[in-house]
């Protein structure tokens, strides 16, 4: 079932689950009582063993979100409407298998197994994307151990972040929370005091990674949890290219879903970090479906970096989601080109903030919104070139395509310029699909159906040709499926 | 006998938008293998006609009927009448961002023989009669590269329309104002390809202003279209005769 | 909250003498609105004056002008000011903005040709500005000078000159509102022109405007700001069927201000382009606010504004194409330009979309930069020095703009004024 040879995902490991969650056994049944205080964020804490001042860390973050919530609360600038999150309601720690999931293939809700069969998911993997509770063995084992093997022999580090904790904590101490500060938002304040899991990657000086580093694989386990933090840290002169996600719908058990990513790439270090976002949108009339508020920040440090964001996001009911470079070492290089589409109830408020600080920095944003049904789209991007950025360059393009008549498509551009020797050029157009474009592939013989999606994925294809191939061939595919129903 | 493959029938049909009528009643009718020209002033209804037919929505049929191999045209989509072997050489092909030629053309190949019951065609099947057209209308290949008719200029938009037309071997194919924009050598190229393509079975309804593409095409009948309606109709010397005297003669 | 206590008494005082009668419909919601909200000086929630220091609004307890005091009891000050845009009082019908008088270079305003004093009230006034939509709106409404009157098809002038005169004396609050009604199938052009004050001043004026079934109105705005004054000035417009709008500004920064302009596109088939130019220097900052509401089909809307920057101003442009979900085939553009001059300038642009309705075609677009580097070195590859080829790169920016203002005397002012003003920017 591994199809591609060059990928690894390290969360195939299901039948090591001391591995995964870092202690022992009793997990299985156990799960925080719910609500957030100083007591439970001890308690995740203590469970993971971690050291005193990640404890600290957390609880700065706890209280700084604490301040904050009593003062402003969430942020409302976003144009997403939702009712408000109790967070005292939530479990901010649980076992990984937690006992609302479907027990078998039959609880599960047939339009997301429909899903499946339409992306010609198999069926042994079904279940498992489904969240149903089994325990399986996956041929990837194997191969994710020959490259495990690999990949330590470069010199690269690529594990749970709870491991890295343990086992590489002055890389951790040094570079967690240097991009997203424990006070930067409240989501992320959140994920900072109370975050369980996640990845971590270093690459080691002149180092280029051989192969794409995935965290899924086709396979979800069980609920990576709400809270997941992810760092990657490229020395000098190394390169690497993550992807996350997956084309399946994934099931997600928490609609509240607040992660972080943090990127620092050293001098001429590239990253490269490629997301596809299929979570459950919630039913087609509104009820339910993941709350996807995320903050991914990459901080290009050494002169002639570069960071690249590539994100196809067409699941969850509310997206908040900013992927961002700050650019301060001189040439630096910062990325984004984004797909996010919107249908039935769907809301999405992303875009991408490029931060110029180094001489000579350059940013590229290509951000395309689809939006559908009832769906409201919205790309929210900032520009800001601060004095010291002689000679920085943006350009900026957005392109929103409405289908229907019930569905909403916003562009707000923030470009804040603070040096004259500056070039910034934004662009965006919203429009429908072209009627003349229509009839000429009809013309051809293509159905209505086929002909939206041929002239969808080629207008997308500028943000495609970005992604790893085999990705690409399924985020067409993934785009089809989700578009189901809008047209016609 | 032969068959008659097109029959419209006192057609009426307005512009959607404003209902301003454009088509006044009329009537044609083309029999398989034969090719048939449509003249006229600007603003008469020719390419109103060929849209029509093709079932571009932004027209509106108030009456009359249009019958092709027999069917009732009107009640179909467009691309069931395209895969039925309607074709429309369109005077402003439309430029289509990402999508690339070989993609489409296949795309478009495949759905017509899915619905004629064939089986899709293999890449390299496809490829190779793909290849033999394209040197056959002579289109540089890198320019099939691109993305659908984008940095294509207006001639080789025109010859990309031919070389579908070979692709789609269609029964009745409607080039609608072909000629225009055309250089010399494209003109021939585009003459020869209809001509290589004409057969007993197949069609062709030509709209043009000109004389020019009918030096390559010889065709069987001229129609002259006038506000709306065909006032009068015959063979190649009437097109003679409205490159010397122009249309107002044959105005009420 | 000491400021907020000395309007509170402002207009109470305002209220007492209830000369606003027609308009209290917005007075009492605008009072009510000012008391409790203030000047919008708030950082959460405030999208349109995020980037402005707003602070200074409040250094003063500025109390209203009086009219003698700002026109200094004859016109020929004001007369003088407006010889260089060749308008005159023998051939221009001019109105001149005092207290609470309408003064029409010596003769009476509404008597004149295809002018009504008929109060438009009735439909829309006070109702277009909806008081509570902002601070500096809410404060206008509840201690207006209001001036209103509509203009019919018998209006035979070429254009209608409104002359803001520059205030003469230091804290003094300017509230001047002016109601305008465009008849049905007329066709007129305002100029309205605000001179520059060297006195601390806070200047808030607002001119709601109501266009009538297939009306046309060519408005362009002369904004002339000193290092002292402050200068908020708010356009609100409604258009009806088949209307068409034409505004054009051209703004050299006061010390603190803006130029709002809103335009409700409420009937089928209308049109409006809105365009300017805006030059902030020194340590100037101003915001330009373009707002167009599509809420009816078959409308086209255009945005074009450029912006000249130098020293440590700061120059903010925030533009939004709103479209409601029955506005189908709507087309609208939206674009704003900015050259950055020195260092210390700042521009903050936000050019935004906001579209319900999917038969649309909606594009914009926004530039920050210097001048074309490769074009200054051709110029001076011929010998001209980089202070006039920088100047004459930014005058072939500017005239893009100026080029589209159609009445001549405002242009050829505005010409003139930008000779003026680009000797003395500084382009380090």
């Amino acid at each position: 079932m591994v199809s591609d040879n060059n990928s690894i995902s390290r969360k195939t490991k299901l039948e090591d689950k001391d591995y995964k969650w870092g202690f022992t056994t009793d997990v299985e049944t156990e799960v925080a009582p719910k609500g957030l205080n100083e007591e439970i964020v001890k308690m995740i804490s203590k469970k993971k063993s971690e050291p005193k001042w990640l404890l600290d860390w957390r609880l700065k973050a706890y209280n700084h979100w604490l301040s904050q919530d009593e003062k402003e609360g969430e942020p409302e600038w976003a144009m997403v409407d939702y009712p408000p999150i109790d967070y005292q309601d939530i479990h901010y720690y649980a076992a990984p298998n937690s006992s609302d999931s479907p027990k078998s293939l039959d609880e599960v809700d047939p339009e997301m197994l429909e899903a499946f069969e339409k992306l010609g998911i198999p069926l042994e993997e079904r279940a498992q994307l489904a969240g149903v509770a089994v325990d399986a063995v996956f041929d990837s084992v194997s191969v994710a151990t020959t490259y495990e093997k690999q990949l330590k022999e470069l010199g690269i580090i690529f594990c749970p972040l709870s491991e890295a904790i343990k086992n590489h904590p002055d890389l951790v101490k040094k570079y967690l929370g240097s991009v997203v500060p424990y006070s930067d938002n409240y989501f992320a304040n959140l994920n900072s005091a109370v975050f369980s899991e996640g990845s971590f990657i270093y690459v080691p000086p002149g180092v280029r990674c051989p192969i794409e580093l995935m965290t899924y694989f086709r396979i979800n386990t069980a609920d990576t949890g709400q809270f997941e933090r992810t760092l990657i840290v490229a020395d000098k002169d190394s390169y690497v290219s993550y992807l996350e996600g997956c084309t399946a719908p994934i099931r997600k058990n928490s609609q509240l879903h607040a992660a972080v990513v943090e990127l620092v790439a050293l001098e001429n270090a590239e990253i490269k970090y490629s997301t596809l976002q299929n979570w459950y949108p919630g039913t087609k009339e509104g009820v339910g479906g993941v709350y996807n508020f995320v903050t991914k920040r990459g901080k290009c440090l050494g002169k002639g970096s570069k960071i690249s964001w590539t994100q196809v996001e067409t699941g969850s009911a509310i997206t908040w989601k900013y992927p961002s470079v700050i650019l301060q070492g001189d040439n630096s290089v910062g990325e984004f080109y984004s797909v996010a589409l919107t249908n039935n109830r769907q809301q999405a408020d992303t875009g991408t903030k490029m931060i110029h600080i180094g001489k000579n920095t350059r940013s590229n944003v290509v951000a395309k919104g689809i939006s559908a049904g009832e769906g409201n789209n919205t790309y929210r991007g900032q520009i800001k070139v601060l004095p010291s950025a002689e000679n920085a360059q943006n350009f900026t393009q957005c392109d929103s395509l409405l289908i229907g008549d019930k569905c909403g498509a916003h562009t707000v551009p923030y470009i804040e310029v603070k040096n004259p020797s500056a070039k910034l050029e934004h662009e965006a157009s919203t429009s429908k699909v072209s009627d003349d474009q229509l009839f000429y592939l009809m013309q051809r013989g293509l159905n209505e159906e086929e002909a939206h999606h041929m002239i969808i994925t080629g207008w997308s294809k500028e943000v495609f040709k970005e992604l790893p191939f085999e990705f690409a061939v399924e985020a067409g595919q993934l785009l089809k499926v989700s578009l189901e129903g809008a047209v016609g | 006998m032969v068959n008659k493959i097109l029959e419209i029938k006192n057609l009426k049909a307005s512009v959607s938008e404003t209902g301003e009528e454009i088509l006044k009643g009329l009537s044609l009718e083309i029999a398989e293998g034969e090719t048939h020209v449509i003249m006229g002033p600007n603003g008469g209804g020719k390419s109103t006609l060929v849209n029509v037919i093709a079932g571009r929505d932004s027209y509106e049929v108030d009456s009359g009927s249009i019958k092709f191999k027999s069917k009732d045209l009107l009640n179909m989509t467009i691309d069931e009448r395209a895969r039925e072997g309607i074709f429309l050489a369109f005077q402003y092909p439309s430029e289509i961002p990402g999508v690339r030629p070989w993609q489409f053309v296949k795309a478009a190949v495949d759905a017509k023989r899915k619905a004629n019951g064939d089986s899709e065609l293999s890449v390299r099947e496809f490829s190779k009669i793909y290849d033999n057209n394209l040197k056959e209308i002579n289109i540089i290949p890198d320019l099939m590269k691109r993305s659908l008719n984008e940095g294509f200029s207006g001639g080789e938009k025109k010859r990309n329309e031919i070389f579908q037309m070979m692709m789609l071997e269609p029964n009745l194919a409607l080039l609608d104002e072909t000629d225009s924009g055309l250089d010399v050598d494209a003109l021939k190229a585009v003459g020869d390809a209809v001509n290589k393509m004409k057969d007993t079975k197949r069609s062709f309804l030509i709209v043009t202003h000109y004389q020019r593409l009918l030096d390559y095409v010889k065709p069987d009948f001229v129609h002259v279209l006038i506000n709306g309606k065909i006032v009068e109709s015959g063979n190649y010397d009437l097109v003679k005769k409205i490159e010397a005297d122009g249309y107002e003669s044959f105005w009420d | 909250m000491s400021y907020l206590d000395h309007y509170k008494k402002l207009i109470e005082a305002e209220f007492k003498s209830n000369k606003n009668f027609n308009f209290m419909r917005a007075v009492t919601p605008g009072a009510d609105y000012f008391i409790e909200n203030g000047f919008p000086l708030k950082k959460k929630g405030n999208e349109r004056w995020k980037y402005l220091d707003l602070r200074n609004v409040t250094s003063s307890n500025f109390t209203k002008s009086i009219y003698e005091e700002r026109i200094s009891n004859d016109f020929d000050s004001v007369l003088e000011k407006l010889a260089p845009c060749g308008i005159n009082i023998v051939e221009d019908e001019i109105l001149i903005v005092g207290d609470n008088k309408n003064h029409l270079s010596g003769r009476n305003f509404v008597d004149s040709e295809g002018i009504g004093a008929s109060s438009p009230s009735k439909t829309i006034i006070g109702e277009i500005a909806d008081p509570e939509e902002d601070g500096f709106i809410a404060l206008n409404a509840a201690v207006a000078d209001i001036t209103s009157f509509s203009i019919n098809e018998n209006f035979s002038q070429k254009a209608l000159n409104i002359v803001f005169a520059g205030q003469s004396q230091s804290d003094r609050l300017s509230t001047e509102r002016m109601c305008i009604k465009i008849h049905a199938n007329t066709e007129v052009t305002i100029n309205e022109i605000h001179f520059d004050s060297d006195f601390n001043t806070l200047n808030i004026p607002v001119l709601e405007i109501y266009l009538d079934k297939d009306s046309k109105l060519i408005h362009n705005k002369v904004i002339l700001g000193s290092e002292k004054d402050m200068n908020f000035n708010f356009t609100r417009v409604f258009q009806e069927e088949g209307s068409y709008y034409k505004n054009t500004s051209f703004c050299h920064s006061p010390s603190l201000g803006s130029n709002d302009i809103k335009v409700i596109m409420a009937g089928q088939g209308s049109e409006c382009d809105l365009g300017g130019i805006y030059f902030t220097d020194n340590k100037t900052q101003f915001n330009t606010h373009v707002t167009v509401d599509h809420l009816a089909p078959n409308c086209k809307s255009n945005q074009f504004y450029k912006g000249v920057l130098s020293d440590e101003s700061k120059a903010v442009f925030s533009g939004k194409i709103f479209v409601e979900r029955n506005a189908q085939k709507t087309y609208a553009t939206q674009k704003d330009l900015n050259l950055l001059m020195s260092k210390g300038a700042e521009i903050d642009t936000k050019p935004s979309l906001e579209i319900y309705a999917d038969d649309v075609e909606c594009s914009h677009g926004a530039t920050a930069g210097h001048v074309d580097e490769s074009s200054l070195y051709y110029m001076m590859s011929r010998g001209i020095e980089k202070e006039i080829a920088t100047q004459m790169l930014v005058r072939g920016f500017v005239d893009e703009i100026i080029d589209s203002i159609s009445d001549d005397k405002i242009r050829k002012f505005a010409l003139n004024q930008t000779e003026l003003i680009l000797p003395n920017l500084s382009f380090k």
